[in-house]
């Protein structure tokens, strides 16, 4: 073994600690849920335990907590692409804010209200409808 | 001829070949996952009406199978430790758990899936049920892939640990990442499909 492997009991003690974070995280996500909050706090809740839990991920069984420059240099750049990604077309959407929205008061085929939608063993769907959700 | 750097680390990077290499693959999954939580946002920000993950789905499934993941991700870290110290034994029961519980997640994936065709529920009925269908089924896709990569390393491939002991610790490590980023790809599933 190693000097390099002598570390590895430590870290295996770790990664059991990390685990049980993980499974804490995913109840308290799942726990957070039920209170049913408006969308953005319910979003940015999810998210920000999402994040947490994937920085756990990341940081400890993908060994990033200390990874080579050459690592860092393709996360940054794919972290920048991302970001590009998922914020340009909301250009797009920004543009139409506001603007009647061409659905608002379309029945749907999986809403139960709409007479003709089939219905769930889970309270059916109801949903964010009406013309007052369509920012969602 | 030897394949270089397969174990000693290219001087202009610190890094192996194999490692640099699936990171950068890494980084082309981020942008095709990245991809589909963009469609998703449009499609959601420009809905008249969408409904609630937590109303159709089944929310007690979802969290098994997050529970099942993340402990797989953990057996697998664990396999990859376990040929760090040089025992072949535990690295064989850690990456076989690895393997039984992507099997675990693929079944109850599978009874989601027939619970909600019989429900009536197919990617055509609306943009909720296309973006759920299309993004765990994709996930679902890179769960197989991992389960044949990671059999292999247990069966055959495992030869390589007699012969090479370094360069099959760092095979191990290559799919322990891609393994991750799949758990990691489902944590953010999770909560904004299920219960947002």
């Amino acid at each position: 073994m190693s000097a390099h492997d002598a570390d590895i009991p430590k870290q295996v003690k770790a990664f059991k600690l990390v685990f049980a974070a993980l499974a804490l995280g995913t109840v308290l996500t799942v726990a957070v849920s039920t209170f049913h909050l408006p969308i953005v706090a319910a979003v940015v809740v999810a998210l920000l335990i999402a994040s947490a839990k994937g920085s756990l991920v990341a940081g400890w069984f993908m060994h990033l907590r200390a990874e080579k420059k050459a690592i860092y240099a393709v996360l940054a750049l794919t972290v920048f692409f991302f970001a590009f990604l998922l914020l340009w077309p909301l250009l797009d959407i920004g543009g139409g804010m506001g603007k009647q929205n061409v659905m608002d008061g379309v029945k749907q085929p999986w809403d139960p209200h709409s007479g003709h939608g089939a219905t769930t063993g889970h309270g059916g769907a109801g949903g964010e409808s009406g013309s007052n959700q369509s920012g969602n | 001829m030897q394949i270089p750097y397969t174990v000693e680390e290219r001087p202009e990077t610190g890094l192996t070949n194999g490692k640099f290499g699936i990171w950068l693959f890494l980084a082309s999954e981020v942008m095709l996952f990245g991809s589909l939580f963009s469609a998703l946002i449009v499609l959601r920000m420009g809905a008249g009406s969408w409904p609630h993950g937590w109303e159709i789905l089944n929310i007690p499934i979802g969290t098994i199978n997050t529970m099942v993941l993340i402990g797989s991700s953990v057996t697998m870290v664990m396999a990859w430790a376990s040929l760090r110290l040089n025992n072949f034994g535990a690295f064989r029961k850690y990456l076989g758990s690895t393997v039984l519980l992507a099997l675990v997640f693929l079944v109850f994936k599978a009874i989601e899936y027939n619970e909600k065709f019989q429900h009536g529920y197919f990617p055509s009925t609306h943009n909720f049920f296309a973006t759920y269908f299309t993004m765990t089924g994709l996930h679902g896709l890179h769960v197989i892939g991992g389960i044949i990569v990671n059999s292999y390393l247990l069966f055959p491939g495992s030869a390589m640990w007699k012969t090479d002991p370094e360069r099959f610790t760092n095979r191990i490590e290559y799919a322990g990442l891609y393994w991750h980023f799949v758990d990691l790809v489902w944590i953010f599933l999770f909560p904004i499909l299920y219960l947002l």
